[in-house]
């Protein structure tokens, strides 16, 4: 008897959901590699900060992922995996200046963590190594992606409502949009350098 | 042949004590090859790579190539004065190349990680990316890269091996080069030139470049094993050559007798010609006077 109230809770749960939340696609163009596209701050909504720790890896000599979304209050793992010592710093999150920092240096295997607190953009660096760069993107809500190399973007699981959809990509200005989701969305942003 | 030895043996008490500045003594050569050390055979290393042979081997017959030995009279006792370059000569140039660019990805440039130790070059660099960094905070990555510099000397990393042969006074005067060769500005007026007993010289070019592909010690390989790619271990090299085919073999290239019915053939070992002949003699004497180790 129970485990048939509990399939039927679910059940119903399901159905519910997929009523209530759609999701929001289109194509990021006018810019080449990855964007990040995201549903901007929602008025009178906050968010549990997430539990998983993403990992920006150097590796090659290079920063990899080159672009990482997160939501705001994740903390980030910085590793290095390269034989050489590797630095990580940034000036600015979101272009203030006052967040900037050095994370520090250190060698192969170790990793070092940062939680971040504020939304914004942060362009990240390695002192050492002055080719090597990669962009975190610290975004106010849960309903985020990263697009593919072509610009296309998914943002899975959004409930209805109405919302201000931003894209941003390396070296543009953001741009945002407002949508409303019934079901699934699109919108579609042309950005130029 | 017999006359420079005698030579040697008459030197040898001075070798080794000669003047120089040097804060660490000088010590026998010990344990396996690094390349022996990574499990990387030498013909896939850049060292193996280099196609810096010498001469190739005479066709029956024909005169073999002549070469006139030029060593300085009484070079065992001289102290050498050393400039930062040639303390990256004698220690970095044989993976690092003469650039400092190295062979990447097995051998990582010297440049970037040195030019990271400038506190100006770290501004002008955030400065054209459009983020304005302070004075305090390039100094603080300065610092820290500075700091890697010196770890990566001394204790080495994955495939690079430490250089504890090189006092504090020798990696003074290699870090002035690098900032000139890494293109800091102001470094050039900050080189530091050094005195250094030949014994040094010949442990640092033992060690720090002999000792990349040739063991310390070992069997001494037939010529059949030497083409089938063994490499003669350090401690038999002065058995099996002498001083003048030594310096010959190092500085310009020689023949070795290889395979089942030994012939001449030119070898695999690269010529290392831009190290001079008392350099390379100099090397010699030191594996003669401080044999290599277990």
């Amino acid at each position: 008897m129970k485990r048939n109230v509990l399939i039927l809770i679910t059940v119903v749960a399901g159905f519910s959901l997929a009523a209530s939340a759609g999701t929001i696609s289109g194509q990021v163009s006018g810019v080449a590699g990855q964007s990040v596209v995201y549903v901007d701050t929602i008025a009178g909504k906050t968010f549990p900060a997430p539990t998983q720790r993403p990992v920006i890896d150097q590796k090659g000599l290079v920063f990899q992922p080159h672009v990482t979304a997160v939501q705001v209050g994740t903390t980030v793992d910085f590793l290095n995996s390269d034989s050489v010592a590797h630095n990580v710093f940034w000036t600015s999150i979101g272009g203030n200046k006052k967040l900037g920092h050095n994370l520090g240096t250190w060698p192969k295997g170790e990793k070092k963590s940062f939680k971040f607190d504020t939304p914004g953009a942060v362009p990240i660096l390695c002192n050492v190594h002055p080719e090597m760069s990669a962009y975190l993107v610290v975004v106010p809500t849960p309903y985020f992606a990263t697009s593919d190399q072509a610009g296309n973007y998914k943002i899975e699981n959004v409930p209805d409502g109405s919302y201000t959809v931003t894209a941003w990509h390396e070296g543009t200005k953001n741009q945002s949009k407002p949508l409303t989701v019934s079901g699934d969305g699109k919108v579609d942003f042309t950005l130029s350098k | 042949m017999k006359q420079l030895l005698v030579i040697f043996a008459l030197l040898s008490p001075l070798f080794g004590q000669t003047g120089g500045n040097r804060d660490i003594p000088v010590t026998a050569v010990k344990g396996e090859s690094w390349i022996n050390h990574l499990h990387k055979k030498f013909s896939e290393t850049s060292m193996g790579k280099t196609w810096r042979l010498g001469p190739a081997a005479p066709t029956p017959g024909e005169e073999s190539t002549r070469w006139q030995q030029s060593l300085s009279p009484g070079f065992a006792a001289r102290t050498m004065t050393l400039h930062g370059s040639d303390v990256y000569r004698l220690n970095c140039r044989g993976c690092h190349q003469e650039s400092g660019h190295g062979a990447p990805p097995e051998i990582n440039s010297v440049i970037d990680p040195v030019r990271a130790t400038s506190v100006e070059v770290i501004m002008a660099r955030m400065k054209k990316a459009g983020m304005n960094m302070s004075r305090a905070n390039a100094t603080l990555l300065a610092k820290q890269s500075n700091t890697a510099l010196l770890d990566r000397f001394h204790k080495g990393g994955q495939d690079m091996p430490p250089f504890p042969q090189l006092s504090e006074t020798e990696i003074r005067s290699l870090l002035a080069y690098l900032k000139q060769l890494a293109g800091i500005p102001g470094a050039e007026k900050e080189q530091v030139a050094i005195t250094q007993p030949p014994s040094s010289v010949g442990e640092q070019i033992v060690k720090s470049t002999c000792h990349i592909c040739h063991d310390a010690v070992g069997p001494n390989p037939n010529p059949q094993q030497i083409q089938e790619g063994a490499i003669p271990p350090l401690n038999t090299l002065t058995k099996r050559t002498s001083l003048p085919e030594f310096v010959r073999k190092v500085t310009a290239g020689a023949t070795i007798n290889m395979g089942a019915a030994p012939m001449p053939y030119r070898g695999r070992m690269p010529v290392f010609d831009y190290l001079s002949e008392d350099e390379a003699a100099n090397a010699y004497l030191y594996l003669t006077l401080y044999p290599p180790q277990e």
